[in-house]
């Protein structure tokens, strides 16, 4: 089973790029596009993780992917004496989405710079007051389940929230959704 | 991918469990194991507990095995005076296992095991719902 399991995970970091790395990537392809000038204008090639939805469903899903490993620490420490199950605070993806957050960031402009990750605002976790039982842990099991088919049931709006206005903008290029 | 973080832990415990299970099924099976001499000590039960454990290559919390103890007190007496290890009153000591309390526990192993399971499926749907959004 941890034959199986050390496999699996493997192949899953070989077949995805960490998403910085992509987002890196992405941006560097979009600045290698030559510029298109109207009437002298020099028209900025398009950027989906400027437009502010993007951004959010960007920062949702890695949100909801952090919150699944939070709760799998609940689940795998549900018999471990002393443990209280933990989970994380919610960010203000309203404000999110209508862009209302401000956009500055620490910069690196030193190598030994220290910069906090993309992720890196996602706030801390917070350990919930759950009954304790006699060996003090506080894991109740059953709310573990629930949040872990919310967490998915998220996942799974988010992403198809994603293809939506994808294609949506598809529509709007005139594509009709073909490549 | 952090995906990977939900997936080891969910090992972790799965693991965790499984070795419960076996101390339970090591219990189970030596519910009638008595010394074999007058005054000789009978199979004594044995008690796992766990621990959170910080894996730091990932800064997640998973858990492991923090020891297997055994009792030394509880154990039953039970008159059978043809014993081998029967004592000058005709008494054996039986050992401190309590199968109906082994079963509950077994049962609780099992729901653990589960619920890692389900973990595993969660975070497995939510890595092929992003696969998906490759296919537009």
């Amino acid at each position: 089973m941890a034959a199986v399991a050390s496999d699996f995970r493997s192949a899953m970091v070989n077949v995805f790029l960490p998403a910085a790395d992509l987002r890196r990537f992405c941006r560097a392809a979009v600045a290698a596009l030559p510029n298109i000038k109207v009437n002298g204008a020099i028209i900025p090639p398009m950027d989906l993780s400027s437009i502010p939805l993007f951004a959010a469903i960007t920062r949702r899903m890695g949100w909801l992917t952090e919150r699944q490993t939070v709760l799998a620490e609940n689940v795998a420490n549900v018999n471990t004496p002393g443990y209280n199950e933990k989970d994380l605070k919610e960010p203000d993806f309203r404000a999110l989405v209508q862009g209302k957050t401000s956009g500055v960031h620490l910069v690196a402009t030193r190598p030994n710079h220290i910069v906090a990750k993309p992720g890196g605002e996602i706030d801390g976790t917070v350990e919930t007051t759950a009954d304790r039982t006699l060996n003090g842990n506080g894991v109740s099991i059953e709310a573990q389940m629930m949040k872990v088919s919310q967490n998915t049931a998220d996942y799974s709006l988010t992403t198809t929230l994603y293809q939506k206005h994808i294609a949506l903008i598809k529509t709007a290029l005139g594509t009709n959704g073909s490549r | 991918m952090d995906f990977d973080k939900s997936f080891a832990i969910a090992f972790s415990g799965m693991s965790a469990q499984g070795e419960r299970l076996k101390i339970i099924a090591e219990n189970l099976a030596n519910v009638d194991s008595t010394a074999q001499a007058p005054g000789g000590e009978p199979y004594k039960r044995k008690l796992i507990t766990f621990e959170d454990v910080l894996d730091r290559s990932m800064g997640v919390q998973k858990v492991k095995v923090a020891g297997i103890k055994t009792l030394d007190s509880g154990f039953g007496k039970r008159f059978e005076p043809g014993h081998p290890a029967a004592d000058a009153s005709g008494y054996v000591t039986t050992p401190n296992v309590n199968s109906i309390t082994e079963l509950m526990d077994m049962r609780e192993a099992q729901r653990s095991y589960e619920a890692n399971l389900n973990v595993i499926d969660a975070a497995k749907a939510m890595l092929s719902r992003t696969i998906d959004l490759l296919h537009g």
